[in-house]
């Protein structure tokens, strides 16, 4: 394909990337779509560049995938904040720049003369998104916190795992990936509002509140009914899905999607058991002789492969899916496909293949991921 | 052909003020994207009809209400012909159209991105799809569910050797609106930038891509190393923390998490916890040690955290700088949770019939165009006056005979 010409959606948008860990990946997500971003590291380098997992072979201190994953696409500049040399770097650039985006300790940057009323009066457009686990005010404003802490408190982890075993955390950075992302969407509706008034202004954004507001019903319904939605294994909240040991691996089915045609299917094969009886066309029949339903189907699972399930599902319309390991989305079709993986140049000159951006945007192409 | 709508004068209800958004999607990660742009500022006009208003999109399901506050609310006919003459008359007015029908149905009613472009050139139109509007798989029907189970989600968040457990609900409906609401004002930031003559996309955004993207480490280290990650539990998943678990504390089923990040912290967790063996350890004062015990050392935490309640071993550890957070549900966060209490979290949205609907409100603070919470989320068609009177023309006697006509329906 042609790469169309044109610039990237954030094109001419400079942003000084103050973040550490918390916060780097609403930067990345900003330098994908094309802006400028300058991130400011201490001297020695960020501590991201020292965190496994590293490129094999190439265990230094600069090759380190997680802070490949979160910075590529950003310049860097080491200054350190303390020294008034470190401070003119940043005060140098603050003029120039739309957006200030920071997660250092509360205060910190206050301390060093890099607050917002230090920087506004240099630049009253300016845009400063403070990312913080908790928010810089309140009670709780000086608390630690890494992406585990931040899904339990947030109310993430208490809606995932087994009754009676520990809550669990959803693989990954769920948290940081939340936080990071909403923080981005903030940052750019606020430079819609710095364009068209003239002023800037301060955002502070909270990760535990990014987590608290992304927890489907646990909410609403707590507020409306009063009810409290706890973990239950791999079944969801509403019974919607349940995970089954198919032939070949574990496979996700939904439950009462389309039910009469799941009983004609179970009954071609012979394997529909009681489930065709009238009365288990109503849901709350099903739901009411729960631990039946889930014995049947359990037991016409085991008999399909997982791919099975999944292709002949998907002819009949049900959103089954086998459970994969990541290494199936190395191969999935469709990531290949539309070309989610693409080719980038290593370190050390060599080709690598990385993910790509969540979405796509005209001009995206000039964009590093 | 009708301009773009003027910027507000003031951006009184947030950043977004003044821009117009047709919402055509439902349950969850379109009205959650929707519900972001529509917290900020953004008129978002949601369409709906008695066929398709009903159960999790019925407004009186908390559900509805939980996602669609600040919204207005009308009822069309899709699938009349007049139904979508008037859709179009309306996307002539609007900014952004964002639609989660499966891959075809747009097209298939004549309001494809190229007709729409031809009623409004710069439109944005956001495509937010299971897979994207392309590929092999574009027509797959998929849910939160499904698309966890594919990009190993499900298998991933799993006790170490353990089955998979997966997220218990649709964290990807969460990771996909969102993605799609920076799509939205980043596509609406190139629009703007190049000035009036600026152009409008359509955006094809794939859940399952939104979701991978997410996975950037595990995926790099799986593409450039052939690893290939395996469940960790609430353990690091590089081992580049320990301990870093959750533990189970006085009380029913009560839980505090805690990370240990680096040798300093190893050294205050062991004197509040006053484990003066397990702090004199020497071969516990590095990572290396301190994940080869990493067992045992969860056991002598427990002792510890069993005794009290979540949250005063989540005090006394933050006290000293460590990262500790009791497991919240959500009576936790709404009734308990003095940051969020302090922060204004919850918000009382006003309803129309009176009263007010309380719920969850920004995770940002705005220190000038703040987000506003206007109005609860509208009853099944609460808005077609305002909307197809005010903003479209039409006289009392039209609206009437169309609503006869069960194309306003």
């Amino acid at each position: 394909m042609v790469v169309p010409p044109g610039p990237t959606p954030l094109d001419g948008v400079l942003v000084l990337d103050l973040t550490r860990e918390l916060g780097a990946y609403a930067t990345r997500l900003l330098a994908g779509l094309g802006a400028d971003v300058l991130r400011i590291e201490p001297p020695g380098g960020d501590p991201l560049r020292h965190r496994p997992p590293f490129t094999r072979g190439d265990a230094g201190r600069e090759s380190s995938l997680v802070y490949r994953s979160v910075n590529g696409g950003k310049r860097t500049l080491v200054a350190d904040l303390d020294t008034s040399g470190g401070r003119a770097l940043v005060l140098g650039t603050v003029a120039r720049a739309h957006l200030l985006v920071e997660s250092q300790p509360t205060h910190a940057l206050d301390r060093c003369g890099l607050g917002y009323v230090d920087l506004s009066d240099r630049n009253p457009a300016l845009v400063y998104v403070s990312i913080s686990p908790f928010g810089r005010s309140g009670p709780w404003s000086g608390y630690a916190a890494d992406d585990l802490v931040l899904a339990a408190l947030g109310g993430m982890l208490g809606l995932t795992g087994t009754p009676h075993r520990p809550p669990l955390v959803i693989f990954g950075q769920p948290a940081y990936q939340l936080t990071g992302t909403h923080a981005a969407f903030n940052a750019i509706a606020a430079l819609r509002a710095a364009r068209l008034s003239g002023h800037g202004q301060y955002i502070d954004i909270s990760a535990e509140a990014c987590v608290a507001a992304s927890l489907d019903r646990a909410l609403g319904r707590y507020l409306a009914d009063g009810v409290v939605t706890k973990r239950q294994g791999t079944r969801y909240w509403n019974g919607a899905f349940d995970v089954f040991r198919a032939a070949d691996g574990y496979v996700a089915l939904s439950l009462h999607y389309q039910w009469n045609e799941l009983v004609a299917w179970l009954e071609a094969d012979g394997m529909a058991e009681g489930l065709s009886a009238p009365r288990y066309r109503e849901q709350a029949a099903r739901e009411a002789d729960l631990p039946r339903l889930l014995a049947v189907l359990g037991r016409w699972a085991a008999t399909k492969r997982t791919d099975q399930l999944f292709a002949e599902g998907q002819v009949r319309r049900f959103p089954f899916a086998p459970v994969r390991g990541l290494e199936a989305l190395l191969t999935n079709p469709q990531l290949r496909s539309r070309g989610f993986f693409r080719p980038a140049v290593d370190r050390r000159g060599g080709t690598m293949e990385v993910p790509g951006p969540p979405f796509h945007l005209r001009g995206m192409e000039n964009a590093s991921w | 052909m009708v301009g773009p709508a003027k910027p507000a004068a003031t951006l009184a209800d947030g950043p977004l003020t003044g821009v117009r958004v047709l919402d055509l999607t439902w349950v969850l990660a379109g009205p959650y994207c929707t519900r972001m742009l529509a917290d900020l500022g953004a008129e978002v006009i949601k369409v709906q009809s008695r066929a398709t208003g009903v159960r999790e999109e019925d407004a009186d399901d908390p559900y509805y209400r939980t996602w669609n506050r600040n919204k207005l609310g009308l009822t069309l006919n899709l699938s009349t012909e007049e139904g979508r003459a008037l859709l179009r008359r309306l996307i002539a007015r609007c900014d952004v159209v964002i639609e989660n029908f499966s891959a075809r149905v747009l097209e298939n009613w004549g309001i494809g991105y190229e007709a729409l472009r031809v009623v409004r050139p710069d439109i944005v139109l956001l495509s937010l799809s299971g897979m994207g509007h392309s590929g092999p798989w574009k027509d797959y029907v998929s849910f939160g569910p499904t698309l966890q189970a594919l990009a190993g989600l499900t298998a991933l968040t799993a006790e170490p050797g353990g089955p998979p457990a997966g997220p218990g609900y649709p964290y990807a409906d969460h990771v996909a609106g969102s993605t799609a609401a920076l799509a939205v004002v980043a596509a609406l930031h190139q629009r703007d930038a190049t000035g009036p003559a600026g152009q409008g996309q359509h955006v094809d955004v794939s859940q399952l891509e939104a979701l991978a993207a997410t996975l950037g480490p595990a995926l790099l280290d799986a593409t450039v190393n052939g690893h290939i990650a395996e469940p960790a539990g609430n353990r690091a998943p590089y081992g580049e923390a320990a301990p870093r678990g959750v533990y189970p504390c006085c009380g029913a089923d009560r839980w505090l998490a805690i990370a240990v990040p680096d040798d300093e912290t190893w050294a205050r967790l062991c004197a509040v916890l006053g484990d003066e063996a397990l702090g004199g350890e020497p071969a516990l004062a590095s990572l290396a040690g301190r994940l080869a015990g990493a067992a045992m050392i969860d056991g002598r935490i427990a002792t510890w955290t069993r005794s009290r309640t979540p949250e005063a071993a989540m005090a006394a550890l933050q006290a000293a700088g460590i990262p500790a957070g009791a497991v919240q549900l959500a009576d936790d966060l709404v009734e308990r949770d003095p940051q969020l209490r302090h922060r204004r979290f919850f918000v009382d949205v006003p309803a129309e019939e009176g009263g007010s609907v309380r719920s969850d409100g920004s995770p940002a603070l705005f220190s000038v165009t703040s987000p506003t919470f206007r109005r609860a989320a509208p009853r099944l068609g609460a808005d077609n006056e305002r909307v197809f009177g005010g903003l479209l023309g039409l006289s009392g006697e039209e609206i009437a005979r169309l609503e006869a006509a069960r194309v306003i329906w």
